[in-house]
């Protein structure tokens, strides 16, 4: 029984409006206008291809035999699949027992775990929702079939895709149908199945009859055709030429039409596809309505309304109704018009046709105006503007062509894959320069790491500087402030001091007797009295406050006139002041030199210069004592004299041989 | 009378002075005076034979009061009173314009001596400050004549010696030569090493 596996195919619906002519754009309807334009949309029906490739077992058997089977068999997914052949066998031929295979293949359904099995039910539910024109069932089950794709075979997988694009195209929603029907072009071409691919070819030629551009409809339509034939694809075959029909009367041969138009016809009947049949009528009724042969085209509109109706065929009828509507409007029979048009009209809004409900607008608006009944025609017309826009706006048509590109660019996606190669190679060079550039980065790290270096150099030795400033700033405080206690033991103390010597003084001349206590008091106090000018002298000079470098350097060596060493200064142009700084560090440097020489040089001779140049001091001291050891430079006093120099920005020379004395050579700039 | 006016910041001195002074039959204190500003205007406003001066105040200090006085059209005899005893200190002090000087601590009986004298004579001076004087005559310890360290290298600068020779003669680096013979330039005012030559043959130096 299962032996005979044939991939037969059945064809589906296949419905699709068209406009006859499109000379209403830019026109303005004037209500009172005296010359009055009549225009009428005839509908066409085109023929979509839907070919549930769907194949299963049972497909090819006939339906006694695979209802035997059904019987038979116990097996869940095995009755699925019978019952799914069987809705498809008999969904022309019995439409209501097809409902009932495919409610109880639905029921099944859910005994079943296998992915595949629970695809092809939602494939078949499609097609059931899309033939009763439950377009939004459609999408739902496109998307739980989506769930399923992996299990989904290809040809179901075509034919989800398919189904989903007609029904968008039913919904004028031709943007979307045209991305479902690329989707299933391009698993038709993954696939080899060139049934597949003359669907799609059909829907493309579809596409290009709504863009008005004939020539190309013609070519995907002929393609179409040829394949189908190639394949003795009956259904294929019959619906091509349905829509070669329309094409060849938008190019003006209207004999080839008709030809076609019966050809097609023909295997309909054969085919028992009265669908089909009402659909080549309704079309063969508007081409009768071109060539101006009114009686014939009358006979085919009520041929095909009659034929829709049985089958319950909504688009059929509402394009039926709708040219009828037309033709009683050109016969000034508006009346009948508005009759005809209000009835698709109304089939029209309950199934979403967006093409008619506009076009039936526009009808009954004019047919509304030739009656007299201005404001039904206006409140029409409105009502036709509004959906106009909706259909016809050019954003619509702008992503229609631009998918069309996305469509011929799909195709150079082999030859940019043979590029890919090429692409890897220069992916290699890439890599190259990376390594180029990540040795520069290197480079630049390195440089702004030396920068950085420098900069904290810089920032380092200006801390430094900051530093010795704050040192000089101390010094300076710490001058200040000897000097005011100097000032202070000095004046305040030694006043005192001074004050009660004089007392006792006093009191000691005016006594008649020669106290020795008093004496002694006295001297002790003399003695202290000295101690303290000493202190304060030491602390800071007073002459050197008060006169000079000179007077303090004169002063310290008049304290050395009663010891073994001969002091001798020479002095130069050291009768006017300097900086005050300077006087004192020059100061001190000289009292380092001084006691330096008493402590360690063993000199009898001591001379001391000091010369004031234009730019310059100069102070020098030399001794002819032992001479220093070289070791010896690291001492407390030469390191205070080499501080103080530095700190003047001065220059310290030591001349010193062993045994012949040392010359100490100092100059600060002024 | 002898019209004494007395400046010492010093109070409790100044007042103990004032007293003994006033005390005496021919003295009288007429003003007492803190700083140098309120000197001078007691000298501005009142005929003074002597002002006693302690030369350490505050604010204006002895030694610019004294430049003050200088520029009044009547300038009493002055007698410095301070705690220095350094000749560079009297030194100054003469310098100034004072016409005797006392060590604060000195006896009370001295001071009269030294008020008396200065009023009759116009000086007044201790054996100290004699001896300063004395010093002074036979001249200043600070020299300005040429050491025989530069006697030394302005011959052998005449003698045609480089820097360099003169330096390992003497055992000194050429700095310090160098700045000798600076020095010796300055001295004499001299330009050049020329004119150092010259020098020492008009000097018989060489």
């Amino acid at each position: 029984m299962t032996g005979h596996i044939i991939n037969l195919n059945t064809y589906t619906i296949s419905k699709i409006y068209r406009r006859t002519f499109f000379t209403f754009a830019g026109v303005i309807w004037n209500p009172h206008s005296f010359f009055r334009m009549h225009r009428f949309f005839s509908l066409v029906l085109l023929l979509t291809l839907v070919f549930p490739l769907a194949s299963n077992a049972y497909e090819s058997d006939p339906i006694d035999s695979l209802r035997n089977s059904l019987a038979r068999t116990t097996d869940v997914n095995e009755r699925i699949l019978l019952h799914l052949s069987l809705f498809k066998r008999l969904q022309r031929k019995a439409p209501d027992s097809s409902q009932i295979h495919l409610r109880q293949a639905i029921l099944f359904s859910k005994e079943t775990a296998e992915d595949s099995i629970l695809g092809k039910v939602h494939v078949a539910q499609i097609e059931d929702h899309l033939t009763n024109d439950r377009y939004d069932s459609v999408f739902q089950y496109v998307a739980k079939a989506l769930d399923k794709f992996e299990s989904l075979s290809a040809r179901d997988q075509v034919d989800m895709y398919t189904m989903q694009g007609v029904a968008y195209y039913y919904r004028s929603e031709y943007a979307k149908a045209i991305t479902s029907h690329l989707q299933a072009e391009k698993i038709s071409t993954l696939h080899k199945m060139e049934h597949g691919k003359a669907q799609v070819l059909n829907n493309i030629g579809i596409t290009y009859i709504k863009l008005e551009d004939w020539t190309n409809a013609e070519k995907y339509m002929v393609q179409s055709l040829d394949i189908c034939k190639k394949f003795d694809l009956k259904r294929g075959i019959s619906y091509t030429l349905g829509n070669l029909g329309i094409i060849y009367k938008h190019l003006g041969r209207f004999h080839d039409a008709i030809d076609a138009y019966l050809e097609s016809n023909k295997v309909f009947v054969d085919l028992g596809d009265e669908r089909g049949i009402a659909r080549n009528y309704d079309n063969l009724g508007a081409l009768y309505e071109e060539l101006k042969n009114y009686p014939k085209a009358l006979e085919f509109y009520q041929k095909s309304l009659k034929k829709s109706r049985t089958v319950q065929d909504q688009s059929a009828m509402a394009s039926a109704l709708h040219n009828l509507g037309n033709l009683y409007a050109k016969h000034n029979d508006y009346n009948k018009a508005i009759k005809n048009y209000s009835e698709s009209l109304e089939i029209a809004q309950t199934q979403d046709y967006k093409d008619a409900i506009r076009n039936n607008y526009l009808g009954l608006s004019e047919a509304y105006e030739s009656n007299g009944n201005l404001i039904k025609a206006l409140s029409s017309r409105k009502l036709y503007e509004q959906w106009k826009d909706s259909v016809t706006s050019k954003e619509h048509l702008e992503s229609i062509s631009e998918l069309e590109i996305k469509y011929q660019s799909e195709k150079k996606e082999k030859s940019i894959l043979q590029l890919s190669e090429e692409k890897l190679k220069a992916e290699v060079a890439m890599a190259k320069q990376g390594m180029k550039i990540r040795r520069l980065s290197v480079g630049l790290v390195g440089a702004i790491i030396v920068f950085g270096l420098v900069f904290v150099i810089f920032r380092q030795r200006s801390k430094n500087q900051k530093q010795k400033e704050l040192i000089h700033a101390i010094a300076d405080t710490q001058h200040a402030e000897r000097q005011r206690i100097s000032q202070d033991l000095h004046d305040s103390v030694g006043g005192d001091l001074a004050l009660t010597k004089s007392k006792l003084l006093h009191v000691f001349e005016n006594s008649e007797e020669n106290s020795e206590e008093l004496q002694d008091a006295i001297s002790s106090l003399t003695k202290t009295a000295d101690d303290i000018r000493q202190i304060s002298h030491n602390l800071m000079p007073a002459e050197l406050v008060k006169f000079g470098l000179l007077p303090a350097i004169e002063a310290t060596l008049d304290q050395l006139q009663n010891t073994e060493l001969n002091v001798q200064l020479y002095a130069h142009e050291m009768d006017s002041r300097i900086d005050s700084t300077k006087e004192i560090y020059l100061y001190r440097i000289f009292q380092e030199v001084v006691q330096n020489v008493l402590k360690h040089a063993k000199a009898s001779q001591l001379n001391i210069y000091l010369n004031r140049h234009k730019n310059y001091v100069n102070l020098m001291v030399e001794d002819n004592g032992v001479g220093m050891k070289s070791d010896s430079k690291k001492g407390m006093g030469l390191a205070n004299i080499t501080s103080r120099v530095e700190h003047l920005k001065g220059t310290l020379n030591i001349d010193s041989v062993m045994g012949r004395g040392t010359t100490m050579n100092i100059q600060i700039p002024l | 009378m002898i019209r004494l006016v007395l400046a010492d910041d010093h109070v409790m001195l100044r007042e103990g002075l004032a007293a003994f002074l006033n005390a005496q039959d021919n003295m009288t204190v007429i003003g007492e005076a803190s700083n140098g500003q309120e000197v001078l205007e007691l000298l501005k406003n009142e005929q003074t034979d002597v002002l006693l001066l302690d030369i350490e105040m505050p604010g204006m200090n002895g030694f610019d009061t004294l430049r003050e006085i200088k520029k009044l059209n009547s300038i009493p005899k002055i007698l410095a009173l301070t705690m220095h005893k350094s000749p560079q200190f009297l030194k100054n002090i003469f310098a100034a314009g004072v016409n005797g000087y006392l060590p604060k601590d000195a006896g009370r009986k001295l001071l009269l001596e030294a008020i008396e004298k200065l009023y009759s004579t116009g000086f007044f001076h201790t054996p100290e400050t004699m001896k300063i004087v004395l010093d002074g005559l036979r001249g200043s310890n600070a020299s300005t004549v040429i050491s025989n360290r530069e006697k030394e290298i302005i011959q052998l600068i005449a003698d045609q010696y480089t820097t360099a020779e003169i330096a390992e003669k003497l055992f000194l680096s050429t700095h310090t030569v160098e700045s000798h013979r600076k020095n010796i330039l300055l001295k004499l005012g001299l330009k050049n090493t020329a004119g150092l030559v010259k020098y020492a043959v008009q000097r018989g130096l060489i």
